[in-house]
Formats: structure tokens, sequence, C-alpha cells
């Protein structure tokens, strides 16, 4: 099975990928040790991403459309001839998503430049940020599915300690032990993934995979649902999606930059790589896990009060969107409704936390206590915050999928990929797709009626007169302008109403772009405007329900609670799989306390006994020949006054001793 | 046995006692001067073999200088406290057997079981000792011979630190 | 006329040979310079500590520098442990630079230092008997200094203990080196024919010649039966000073070890002393280390085991040796720098003090685990491939000569690497798994540099696991031929 590995030399744009790579490291060191200055290190690490960024376009200008470059070398070697590679393969995918990591990271520091500038913990917070962004970028340059999967952990590692970043908040432990365990268990598929595509073929390497794999071989099937599994955990697919909603108890930048741009999509891109050896039984699975999670996603953000909420279940159903892409063959579509999605949805997120924040700087200047995050509190926002009202609205716009936003040109490509399976029980899951294009457009209507459009509701809880809210800075100005631009079609393709030539799915896919069609457009343009209008009749500012929101409880009926309880998955995992896995480990820890337990105190007497043992060995041999020779300078009369000192020729004396055994030794 | 065998004899019967003599007396001043006369006789007994220059040096270095100095530090501590420095043995059974059982085995292999007469060298020594000494330290012995330099240097430091704590812990 | 141009040859010949000293030259000047700059510069009351110690780390990189050089073209075994030792150096002065309290006599703290590294660059380097000596002794009498820099009465004592052991020993083996000078006639050890003298001399007297000659080497590499003083040493010896003792004078004497081998072990019963002592300092220093309550003792015991290791790997192949050499300087250093900080935090160094601690410093807490994990030999560190690499050396050994000796060397080693465990884990078993009676402790600052230093050295220990390819391509540029 010895298989020679071919070594690859650096060219000059793999060496600058890794600069790419390891700046946001650099930066992870400096905001570590650098702990004095506040604000020149945060803005040296905002700096470095700034640089970071224009590598990133650099490399982005020279790679694509051009040959892809691949630098590979010698990792490790285990026993003689099993080696394992290292590598960094460029191609246009890699330096799309390097472009796509580098720029939202950076806005999201400059975002957080503003944001976070009262938190104590602002250098860590810093250095957290440097350390996500380089294990994302590792993911991104890996050639080798095995170093993508240390970078993998590390991303989660990271992601957890952002999650938990106000770890003093009990919510935001357990969310990030929460999330931890959950992406473990997907992790777990990875692995298990990996071993197999090992023992097959002998390596890991991605080109070489995608050259040599059978696509015919049924244990392959096997392998890619595996690793799809790692892909449910990281990217929060059905069954694994219960972590992301409890994970936006971390600073909502993070949310913006890890749980809606960058790390959940870590998911999608690892399909997209490995797709060309995906068998066609496995694509079905996921294309149906895809569009189950994004029905289930979208369901769920119907009934959600608190606004991070709401959008963490979008980019759960958004998730379920390029998911059943790459299950509809369609990975080019997928990634594209990735790029669009990592725009308006950080575009979102960092509203979002630009309305949190004045709100609470709100509540913490006039010792009013209410929760910043509650849409039912809100309303009437456009007026007292317009600039983050337009913003809002046009990546909400995008979101949707009406047409002349990004958000349109991708869904229509995964929409009209999805109507290639309609055998059997596969008619499943574009109906689910088109489902949820009516759910999306429900719910962010609502959110968009209830927060920015009628009265404002906080006089109703506390006595105010009228509200204002601080101005929204201008360091949070530029990257939501920045995020909302790119929310615009304009920057995909020329054509507003056709996503299927654009520039992004021509340079990914290898096969002729996928034909125009003008139905699907027309249906989901109807069912974009049909879910808007009901939203609209239901959540009109005049309306009944809208005049007593604030005072609207969680859920009223069974559905309310499905959605608003994310389909009750929690308690069914906490009844499910929790309570046996705490009954298993009571058994096991009773196996331990008799069994293993005994065994340390048999081992525990056993140590006692050669400590006596020994300890008698000293007291009558060692001591006794001590104490002989002590005897015997007694009787001469000439008692040691100084123990010490007499102890140091004792000491002697034994090594004096050792040396003449050895040399009689010698002789004898 | 003639009378240059004797002389020799005689140096290395004082040497050995006068060492032995150090060991069992408990004045430190007594010892100082039986280490004199241990180091006089072992000049002689380098003279004796024809190594004048090392007895030299010997007499030079060890009677002229550093005895001459440990008898000045026991006459300045005696001062302190106005009685004669006495020291104390410890040990004296297991030492005493120790060095008897080390004695009589080194002394049967190296005496009994080593065949000198084969050692004979043929070399002659130059006439000029000190001029050989001088140019070969300073040319294949340079490096030792620095070295030894260092290593007296850093000893020196050494001594200062270790003493001079002492004085700081008496005032 | 023939006389001057034989003294011009000489000469010649000596310069020559002084451009292999270059490293150890620049040490001598930094040791001078510092000497000036101190004597000069500082009075009692200052705090010269920083100063004086970034002045010797320039020079001492500077000797690293110009020592990658002489090792370039020798490329053998003893340049290559200089660079080690240059490089045990850096990091000890570069500990010790985080000293926030150190005020009294850093300047000659390091002169005195820099003369222990002198005399271990010099016996690493030198097969002259009479440099090895003058090696020794400079290292000895500064490291008899060294032990007395906690300035008090347990310190003053333990050096002097020192003092006496170090002059007994020292005693053997000179007495050892004249005989073998007498009966070789010549202090280079390369010229030895030592089984032509035997035919001239005798078996017995040479043998006990370069017996007598170990018993000075053993001393210096605390093995058993030499091994009685380092426990109330390294007690007593500030922190740091006991991390260079631990390593330095330790790997200089094996590379001295392994330039003599081949004139030394033409006897079996040479090998079968070191052997012999191999398995006595294993199974003495772990046995011991068991019971000891002092975290610097137990420590010292450990050492006196590790001496044991390296007696094996010595006995396996030098790529071993050299390989479980660089990790136990890494891991030595980072064990000794987490005791100092503990140290420097509560003022404590007894194990069952650290109760409790792994919840109030959790990153000194894991440190610490990683740090012993990897001196026990356990994945994922590179303490366990290096033991990996000794017990397969020792192995292919043993296949090929069949001697029972390195089999039952294979078997102490394993069954030692067990005993190891408990006492390594101890430190971990009271910072984390003991429930603290909540003993309120003093907590000073201690220094975040050192952690984060210790923190790189526990991430080298960690990588040379992942990755020891780049360590073992660094080891085979060794020419081991000679």
């Amino acid at each position: 099975m010895n298989q020679e590995v071919t070594i690859l030399t650096l060219t000059s744009s793999t060496q600058l990928s890794l600069v790419v790579l390891f700046l946001p490291l650099l930066s992870f060191v400096i905001m570590n040790l650098w702990s004095k200055n506040r604000k020149l290190g945060s803005y040296v690490s905002s700096g470095l991403f700034f640089v970071n960024f224009i590598i990133a376009v650099f490399l982005f200008i020279t790679i694509w459309n051009g040959e892809p470059e691949h630098s590979r070398w010698l990792w490790f070697e285990i026993g003689s001839g099993i080696q394992f590679t290292s590598g960094v393969w460029l191609n246009n995918l890699t330096v799309l998503l390097l472009v796509l990591v580098t720029l939202v990271s950076f806005m999201v520091h400059l975002f957080s430049l503003e944001y976070m500038k009262d938190d104590k913990a602002y250098n860590r917070y810093f250095s957290f940020l440097g350390l996500f962004t380089f294990s994302m970028l590792g993911i991104v340059l890996s050639d080798n599915l095995l170093l993508m999967f240390v970078f993998w952990e590390l991303v989660g590692f990271s992601s957890y300690l952002l999650i938990g970043f106000w770890f003093h908040k009990e919510t935001a432990a357990k969310a990030s032990k929460k999330a931890f365990i959950v992406n473990r268990i997907g992790d777990l598929g990875f692995l298990v993934g990996l071993m197999i595509l090992w023992s097959n073929y002998n390596t890991l390497d991605l080109t070489t995979l995608i050259s040599s794999a059978e696509i015919t071989d049924p244990s392959l099937t096997l392998a890619t649902l595996c690793l799809f599994g790692g892909v449910i955990g990281k990217s929060a697919q059905f069954p694994l999606q219960v972590w992301l909603p409890d994970a936006m108890e971390g600073p909502t930048p993070v949310s913006a930059l890890i749980h809606a741009a960058t790390m959940v999509a870590a998911g999608v891109f690892l399909l997209a790589r490995i797709t060309p050896f995906i068998p066609i039984d496995a694509l079905h699975v996921i294309a149906l896990i895809g569009a189950i999670t994004a029905f289930m996603g979208g369901v769920a953000a119907l009934r959600q009060f608190d606004i991070k909420k709401i959008l963490a279940f979008s980019t759960i159903s958004q998730l379920g969107y390029m998911v059943m892409g790459v299950g509809a063959s369609a990975y080019d579509a997928a990634i594209f409704h990735l790029i669009t999605h990592a725009f308006f949805k950080a575009c979102l997120f960092l509203s979002a936390g630009a309305i949190i924040h004045s709100l609470h700087k709100f509540s913490h200047d006039n010792d009013a206590n209410f929760d910043a995050q509650d849409i039912r509190l809100m309303g009437g926002l456009r007026r007292s915050m317009p600039f983050t009202f337009w913003v809002f609205i046009v990546s909400s716009m995008a979101l949707v999928g009406v047409p002349l936003f990004s958000g349109f040109l991708s869904k229509e490509a995964i929409l009209i990929a999805s109507l290639s399976m309609t055998k059997g029980w596969q008619v499943i899951v574009p109906i689910l797709g088109f489902g949820s294009v009516l759910i999306t457009a429900f719910y962010v209507m609502r959110m968009l009626l209830i927060i920015f459009f009628g009265e404002n509701r906080l006089s109703n809880i506390i006595n105010t007169s009228y509200p204002s809210f601080s101005k929204v800075s201008l360091l949070m100005k530029i990257p939501l302008t920045l995020l909302a631009f790119s929310s615009l079609f304009i920057l995909f393709s020329p054509n507003p109403f056709d996503g299927s030539h654009s520039w992004i799915i021509n340079g990914l896919s290898n096969q002729l772009p996928i034909e125009h069609h003008s139905v699907v457009p027309a249906i989901s343009v109807m069912l974009v405007l049909l879910g808007m209008g009901l939203a609209y009749a239901k959540f009109k500012p005049s309306s009944k329900y809208i005049q007593q929101i604030h005072s609207e409880p969680d859920y009223k009926n069974l559905w309310q609670s499905l959605s608003f309880n994310n389909w009750h998955l929690d308690a069914i995992y906490d009844a499910v799989i929790i309570r046996q896995a705490i009954r298993i480990a009571d058994g096991i820890k009773m196996i331990e306390e008799k069994l293993i337990n005994r065994f340390i105190n048999y081992f525990a007497i056993f140590n006692v006994i050669l400590a006596k043992i020994l300890g008698l060995f000293d007291r009558y041999i060692v001591d006794g020949l001590v104490h002989f020779s002590a005897f015997a300078s007694n009787t001469i009369g000439w008692l040691s006054k100084n123990i010490q000192s007499g102890k140091a020729q004792t000491h002697i004396a034994w090594a004096g001793l050792g040396i003449l055994m050895i040399i009689i030794w010698l002789i004898l | 046995m003639n009378w240059m065998t004797t002389i020799f004899y005689f140096f290395g019967a004082i040497t050995v006692l006068s060492a032995l003599g150090i060991l069992f007396t408990r004045n430190v001043l007594h010892a100082t001067f039986l280490l004199m006369l241990s180091f006089f006789s072992v000049a002689g007994i380098y003279v004796l073999g024809n190594a004048s220059f090392i007895g030299v040096t010997q007499l030079l270095i060890y009677v002229g200088g550093i005895l001459i100095l440990m008898v000045f530090g026991l006459m300045l501590t005696t001062k302190l406290n106005g009685k004669a420095l006495v020291t104390e043995n410890h040990n004296r059974l297991i030492g005493v057997l120790l060095g008897t059982v080390f004695f009589s085995i080194l002394s049967y292999i190296i005496i009994f079981s080593a065949n000198f007469e084969m050692l004979k060298s043929n070399k002659t020594l130059p006439e000029n000792a000190v001029e050989f000494i001088g140019i070969n330290l300073m040319s294949n012995y340079l490096i030792p011979f620095e070295i030894a330099a260092i290593l007296l240097l850093v000893a020196l430091i050494g001594a200062a630190v270790i003493s001079e704590k002492r004085k700081e812990k008496q005032e | 006329m023939e006389y001057a141009s034989q003294l011009n040859n000489q000469l010649q010949n000596t310069i020559a040979l002084l451009s292999g000293y270059w490293p150890e030259f620049i040490i001598v000047i930094g040791l001078v310079v510092t000497l000036i700059i101190d004597l000069i510069f500082f009075n009692k009351e200052k705090n010269s500590n920083w100063w004086i110690g970034f002045v010797n780390l320039v020079f001492l990189i500077l000797a690293f520098t110009k020592q990658v050089d002489v090792y370039s073209y020798f490329s053998n075994l003893g340049e290559f442990m200089k660079l080690v030792l240059l490089f045990a150096g850096v990091l000890f002065i570069v500990f010790s630079l985080t000293q926030t309290h150190q005020t009294k006599k850093a300047g000659e703290y390091y002169i005195i230092f820099n003369g222990l590294l002198i005399g271990a660059l010099l016996i690493a380097k030198s097969t002259n008997l009479l440099v090895i000596y003058l090696g020794i002794e400079m290292m000895s009498i500064s490291a008899y200094v060294l032990s007395a820099f906690s300035f008090n009465k347990n310190s003053a004592e333990a050096s002097l203990k020192y003092l006496l052991f170090g002059a007994v020993s020292s005693a053997f083996m000179l007495f050892g080196m004249s005989l073998l000078y007498g009966f070789t006639q010549t202090l280079n050890i390369n010229d030895f024919e030592l089984l032509h003298t035997v035919k001239v001399i005798g078996d017995l007297p040479i043998k006990l010649a370069v017996f007598m000659t170990m018993f000075g080497f053993l001393f210096k590499i605390a093995a058993t039966p030499m091994h009685i003083w380092s426990p109330d040493v390294y007690e007593a010896t500030p922190t740091f000073v006991v991390a260079a003792f631990s390593v330095i004078p330790k790997l200089a004497v094996f590379v001295l070890l392994f330039n003599i081998a081949d004139k030394f072990l033409v006897f079996p019963e040479v090998e079968l002393l070191l052997q012999f002592t191999a398995i006595l300092s294993l199974t003495i220093g772990n046995f011991a280390a068991l019971w000891q309550k002092n975290a610097k003792r137990m420590l010292a015991y450990s050492s006196i085991a590790h001496t044991g290791f390296l007696l094996i790997a010595f006995f396996a192949n030098m790529q071993s040796f050299v390989f479980y050499g660089l990790v136990y300087l890494i891991m030595n250093f980072a064990v000794f720098g987490l005791v100092k900080v503990v140290e420097q935090k509560f003022s404590i160094t007894d194990i069952e003090q650290y109760i409790g601690l792994g919840k109030k410093i959790p990153l000194i807490g894991v440190l610490f685990v990683v740090a012993l994990i990897s001196l026990t030999g356990l994945p994922p560190t590179a303490g366990f491939t290096a033991k990996i690499l000794v017990f397969s050396g020792i192995w292919e050994k043993y296949l090929t000569n069949h001697n029972p000796v390195y089999l039952s060397l294979f078997v102490f080693g394993l069954f030692n690497t067990v005993v190891s465990l408990f006492y390594y884990l101890k430190i971990p078993y009271f910072m984390f798994i003991k429930k603290s009676n909540e003993v309120i402790l003093n907590e000073h600052k201690s220094s975040t540099v050192l952690t984060y230093l210790i923190g790189s050295l526990v991430f080298v220990l960690i990588l040379c696991f992942f990755l020891p390819n780049s360590l073992m391509d660094m080891i085979y540029s060794i020419n081991f031929a000679q």
C-alpha cells in the first residue's frame, strides 16, 4: 500500500495565501500580549485585517478563472511509507471564500471597535476574533481533509470561546457548552468518514481523492454521509440545528461573523469541496435534509420575539437552502447563495446589533430595565434610526428574494436546480423549497413591520415620553453601508432577473450554465408577494394585533408553541437522549464505584504495603547503619553536635561505599 | 638503596605522617602547620623527581601564598573569641573503615598488580625546563591555560559573593 | 633556526585551533563585560537584573549564532550539543530576566552562570583530559556558588554539602585521570590505546583508572551511586538554577561519554558499569520520588531517574539520545518554570499545598499537566516520542546482539515509566481533583511573560509529538560517524 506522495513546491500565490492565513493568528498573539493600550491594539489588529483583505483580493484577481495553484508538503510520517501531507489548494472556490471571510471579518472588526468599546474584556474579544478568522481561513485553504478537520475543530473551539464570551452570564456559558457538544456529535461523523476514506484510498488529499475515487463504490456513500454528519453539526442542519439559536448569547458582531457569514457556511464549503465524489444516493439524502431544515427553520422563525432569534432561525433556513442546492447537484448555486447570504445576513445582524446597542444604551442611560432584544418593545424605529432602517430594508429584501436584490438571484438558482428532483418521494424537496419562500417573506415582513413601523411601544412599559435613541456612529455606518451595497444585484449579475449567468456560477461550475427559467422566478415572486401581503394584513400598524402586542404572551396555542419552541426539539432531545444518557452514566458510575474504585483501593493498599516495606528497610537497615555509626561515635566520646554536617559526611560515606563495592566487583 | 632513594622515602614518610596528623589533630592551627610540612616535603619529592620548576612553584604558591593566607585568617578569627579554633571529627569508625579498605584495595591494584617496569620512558627532559614549560603553556597548552584563568576568576567572584553575604548578616 | 620554525609551526597550529573556540570566547567577553558593567554602573541598591541579564543575553545569542557556523563546519555530535547547551543557556537567562524581585547580586549571578556554561561547552567539545578536568571543575565551582544564591541557611548548607561531595568525587576522578596519564603517557583521549596498554601494564590498574575517572562523570550527571547530593541541593537552590543544573551539566557530560565511548568502552566492565548505573538510577530515582512531599525534591529524584533513561538512550543510539536530551531540556525547563510561577505567586513548594490551585490558576494547571505528562512519557507529548525512540532503539540493539543486559534495560525502563506515572500525577491530582478546604494563600504577582514562555515551551512539546519530522531532520543532519 506504499504510495509515494508527490511534493508540490510553494508558488508565490500559495506563499501569499499562507500570509493571509497567519496574519489573523498574529493579530491573536498581539492582542493577547498587548494588554496595556486597549485602543491602539484593536486598531492595529483591524489594520492587519484590512491588509489581509487586500492580499486576499489580490490573490482573487490572480487565481480567479486562471490556473488553480496547489502546494503540498510532507506533514508527518507514521512508520515507513504511511505519509500524511498538508498543503494549500487555491482554486476559484478557495479565493472566493478567502475574499468573503477576510472582508466580513474586517467589517466585523470595524463594527466592533464601536460596539464593544465599553466592554471590560475588549482585548480578549479581538484576540478571539483573530483566532477564529485564522481557523476559518485554515478550513478554506487546506487541500486535505485531515488538515481541514484540524481547523474545523479549531473553528468549533474558537466559536465556543466567542459564544461564551460573556461567560459570567449563565445562559451564555450554557449556550457555548451546548454548541460545543452538539458540534462534537457531528464531528464524530466527520472523523468516521475520514477513517473510511483513508482505509479505502490511503489518502485524504482532496485532489487525489477527486481523481481516484470510484463514484460507484458503496462505501463512498457511507463515507460522504459520515462527512455530511460533520456538516449537519457545523451548518446547523436538521436534526442538530438546536445549538444555533442559543449561540445568539454571544456578542452581536460575533453572531454576524460566525453564526451567519462564515463558520456555519463551513459545512456548505466542505460539501462543495467534496461534491465531485459524492454518490447520487448520498446527494438525495443531503437534499432532503437541506429542504427539511429550510422549512423547519422558516416555521420556527414565525413566532419569535427576540430579534436575534428571528435572524438565527432565518439563518438555519437559508443554510438549509444551500445544503439543498448541493444535494440537487448544483453546488455552484449553493456557493452563490452562501456568498450573497453572507453579505445580507451579516448586514442584518450588524444592523440588529446597532439597534440593540442604542436601545441598550437608552436603558442604561434612563435606568430602565427592559430586554433590548425584544421586538415587542420596539416599533417606530423608522423615524428614530433612519439609517439603520434603510440598511435593514435593503438586506431583508435580499433575504426574502425580491427582484433587484442579490438574494433573488441565488435563491432562484437553487430553486431551479431543485426542480430536477421530481421522481417519487424526491418531489418533497422542491415543494418544501418553494414553501419556505412563502414563509420567509411572511416572517421578514412581520419583523419589519413590528420593529420599524407604528408607534414606539416602550412608553407602555416605562413611563417616559417619546424616547430618543443615540445615533449610529460612523465606525458602525461604514461596514453597514458596504454590506448593504453588496446585497444589491449589481455586484453579482448584470441582469437582475437572471442569476444563472452570474459570474460566480460561471466561474464555479464546469457544466453548461443552467437553462434560464422564467416560470420559477414568476412563481417565487408571486409567493413572495403573497407572503408579504399576508403579513401586512396581520401586522399592519393599525391592526388590533399590533395595538396589543406589547402584552402578547410568547405563545397561545399549539401551533405557536411549536414555532416558538423550535418544534420542541430541545424538549425531545432532553427526554430521549439526555435523560437516557444520564441514566446510563449513573450505571457506569456504579460500575466505576464498584469495580474501578476497588481496583484503585487495592492498588493504594499495595502502595502502602510497598511504602511500609521500604519504610522498614529505611528504618532498620539504612537508619540502623547510621545509628550504628552514631553509636560507635558515642562510645568513643565524640558525639556529633551538628547533625546536618554529620549527615553530609554520612552521605559521602554512602557514596564511597557504593564506589568501593563497584571496585571490589571489578577485582572479583 | 642509595642515598637518593633514602631521601625520597624520607620525604614520602614526612608527607604521609603530616597528612595523617592533619586528620587527627583538633587544633586548626596545628593542622595548618602540619599542612605546611606536608607541602614542603611534596616540594622535596618534586625536586628529587627532576621537576625542580614545579617544586619551586609548589613552595611559592602553597607555602608562600596560600598557607600564609590561612594563618592570617586563623589569627584574625581566633582574635574574635579569644579561644583556639578547635574542630570535631564525625563518623570516625566508618571513615577509618572505608579509608582502610580503600587504601588496601588501591594499593593492591596499583602497586602489586601493575607492571611499572614496562613504563620506563626514554624521554629526556630539556635542559632549560622553565623555558620549555613557558613555551608549551603559550602554545600547546594555551587553551587549558586560559581556561584555568577563567576558572580562577569565577572562583574568586564566587568566593566574594558567598563571603560578602556573611558580612551583611552580621551587621 | 630549526627551533624557531618549529615554534612558529606550533603557534600556527594553536591559532588554527582557536577558531573553533569562538563561542566560548564570546561568552568569556560577555562575562568580563558583565563584571565591568556591574562594578561601574550598579551599586548594591539598584535592581540591575534586567540590564545585566539583557547584556548577557545579547552575548549568548551572539555565541549561539557563532556556534551555528562552527556546527555547520564540523557537524558532529559535540558541536550540535553545544548548540543545545547554548540554547539552554539562553532559556535560563530569559527565565531569569522575568524575575522581578531578584535584586541581590544580579551581576555575579550571571557571571557565575556563564562560568557554568563555559565549563559545559568545553566538556562537550574536548577529549583532552586536562581540558575535561578544568571544564568539570569550572562547572562544579560555579554550581557550588549558584546553589548558595537563595542566601538563606538551607541554601548555604546545601552549597557546602555540594562542595564536599564534589570535592570527594573530584578527587576520585583526578586520581583516575592521573593514573591514566601515567599509563598512557598522553592527555589526549583520542591517542589512547588502552587495549595495547593493558598488555604492558596489566588488566586491573587500567580498568581501575577508567572506573575512577567515570565516577567523576557520574557525579555530574547525578547517577547512582553519586546521586545523593542532588535532592538536598535541588531543594535549597533557586528554582531557575535548578532547571539549569538538571540539564546543562548532565547533557554536557553525556556528550563527553559519547566522545570517549570508543576508547573507554573497549572494556565490557565499563559498559556493564554504566548499564548497571542506568538501572540503579532509574529504580532508586523513581521509587524515592514516590514519597517526596516537596515538588523540587520530587523533581530532583525524577531527574535522577531521567539520568537513567538518558543512559539507556546512550546505549540505544545517538539519534534517540539527542532527541531525548532535547525534549528533556524543554520539559525540565517548563516544569521548573511552573514550580517557580507557583512559588512566586503563593510562595509554596510543597505538593500538598498545591491543593485546589487548578481552579485558581487554570492555565498554569493545564501547563503543569501537559509538562508532567511529557515527563512521564505519554502521548500527545514529545516525551512519548522520545521514549518510543529510546525503547525501539534498545530493542533493536537487543535483537542484534542478544545481550540480556539490553533486555533488562528495556524491561526496567518500561517498568519505571509506569512507576513514574504515580508521582508525576500527584501534582495534577492535588491541583484539580482533591477537594480543598479553602486554604487562603497570599497571592503575589507573578510574571505573565514567564507564563507565556512556559506556554510556548509546552506548545513545542506538543508540536514535537505531532510533527517530530522537523526535529528528526535536524538530528539527522549530525554526522554521527564523526
